[in-house]
């Protein structure tokens, strides 16, 4: 069984949540499923990881907290994406697409079967 | 729900309440509570939701930075070389350790109850020749021999499992604090199934010689009668001992995570010098400081079922030798109320 490495996707958390939040403000749970069902179950992030992910991207200015009152009554905290934010995810973009591209390279096509 | 609730809380106990702590807090507790509503409509059961959302929470010295209580979360490793073991491990030791525990157990049972065909069998009145008595008894020294060979075999294979994770012991480690918390956790909430386990099991031993007794009031404790009591008492026996080593086994595991952090700690306060002492080899719960009764103790229950199986071979009254059981649960409890040591005992 592969798994993804832990350390390539560290370094694309923002990416991933920023993706995520292009379409509009979200909240921890519903990103946790989304990355989960958009992987195919091969990625599930821990709570941990997410939430470090939000505050520090809330910190460089990525991205905006906001309280709203789901239907139960509780409070649940709504994260979306700034300007500076797409910025950035513009910015991580291109870099997988280079990354991506060189490592391509190194990897052996195993297609004679 | 209440267990997650639990988990978060003794999670975050140590912690300074600064807002931010606080605020990681709710919003974690949301994103638990969110998780677990929905495990629990797609109709997974109450146990599992929890194992899930408790698997996915992740560990907390990740969001440490980000809330200004790395030294908290943190401590300072006493030593260079020490291993930090997360949460995954520990959670894969128990589970390990608890369908060892299950082989373990099963292994002795078999132990014990191996003779119980071979009794039933050769009590079997026969009146006319020795031709279908000898069959019965071969057959029955057969299945004695397979069960022995396959509960000799569960039990070694039960002790050799653990070995991938000995480095726990052997190393120098510390767990890290969300295993911590959750060792601390499982092993309390261990505790009420421990007692319930001995407390049936105790029934049991006290049932086994419930037949014997009956038998021998109606006066007919010759013959099949006897091994008949034999049998039931055997696999009574076999049964509350099986509880015993299942759960003594279960416990043991987590009181030997509990000791490796233990140990971590000992080492930090007295400083470098002195924890050399305490890398002793893996201990069971239950600690004898006598030192024959330590190296005795491990292997109790593999000689009583040499043992017996030798008095019966020798002697061949198979209908009486049962007693070795009983007697050998009575002194095997005494031997570890009196002079056992439970060190985790909070």
């Amino acid at each position: 069984m592969v798994s993804i490495s832990s350390d390539v996707i560290r370094g694309y958390n923002d990416t991933i949540i920023l993706y995520l939040l292009l379409d509009g403000p979200s909240y921890g749970y519903e990103i946790s499923k989304k990355i989960k069902d958009l992987s195919d179950e091969k990625y599930i992030i821990k709570q941990t990881t997410l939430y470090s992910a939000f505050t520090r991207m809330e910190k460089n200015g990525y991205i905006e907290s906001y309280s709203v009152d789901a239907e139960s009554g509780k409070r649940r905290t709504y994260y979306r994406v700034t300007e500076s934010g797409l910025d950035y995810y513009r910015e991580k973009c291109n870099e997988w697409n280079l990354t991506k591209e060189v490592i391509e390279r190194f990897i052996r096509k195993e297609d004679g079967e | 729900m209440e267990a997650i609730k639990t988990y978060l809380e003794t999670m975050f106990a140590h912690l300074p309440r600064t807002p931010e702590v606080t605020r990681a807090k709710t919003e974690l507790g949301q994103m638990m509570e969110d998780k677990y509503n929905e495990l629990i409509e797609e109709g997974k059961s109450e146990n599992e939701a929890v194992g899930i959302v408790i698997s996915e929470f992740g560990n907390l010295e990740e969001v440490a930075e980000e809330l200004g209580i790395r030294s908290f979360v943190d401590q300072e490793p006493a030593e260079e070389a020490q291993r930090v073991v997360s949460f995954e491990e520990v959670d894969g030791y128990i589970k390990g350790r608890t369908r060892l525990s299950y082989m373990g157990a099963f292994g002795i049972f078999f132990l014990i109850i191996s003779s119980v065909p071979f009794i039933i069998l050769s009590g079997i009145p026969v009146t006319a020749g020795g031709g279908p008595a000898k069959f019965f008894a071969v057959v029955g020294l057969i299945l004695l021999f397979l069960m022995l060979a396959g509960g000799l075999g569960m039990l070694i294979f039960s002790g050799l499992g653990e070995r991938e994770y000995s480095y726990m012991w052997k190393e120098n480690c510390r767990l890290d604090y969300s295993a911590q918390e959750y060792v601390k956790m499982q092993y309390s909430e261990y505790r009420s199934t421990h007692t319930i386990l001995i407390i049936v099991g105790i029934v049991l031993c006290i049932l086994s010689a419930l037949p014997a007794a009956i038998f021998s009031f109606l006066q007919v404790t010759n013959g099949f009668f006897g091994n008949i009591a034999g049998a039931v008492c055997l696999f009574l026996v076999g049964a509350a001992v099986f509880l015993f080593v299942l759960a003594g086994r279960q416990r043991g595991g987590l009181g030997r995570l509990l000791k490796v952090q233990y140990r971590a700690d000992q080492a930090q306060q007295e400083g470098a010098e002195s924890s050399q002492k305490n890398q002793g080899g893996p201990e069971d719960v239950i600690i004898y400081e006598n030192e024959y009764l330590s190296k005795f103790m491990p292997v109790y229950w593999p000689t009583i079922t040499c043992l017996y199986l030798v008095v019966s071979f020798l002697t061949f009254r198979w209908g009486t030798t049962w007693i070795i059981w009983p007697v050998a649960g009575i002194v095997h409890a005494f031997i570890s109320k009196t002079f056992g040591k439970h060190v985790f005992e909070a």
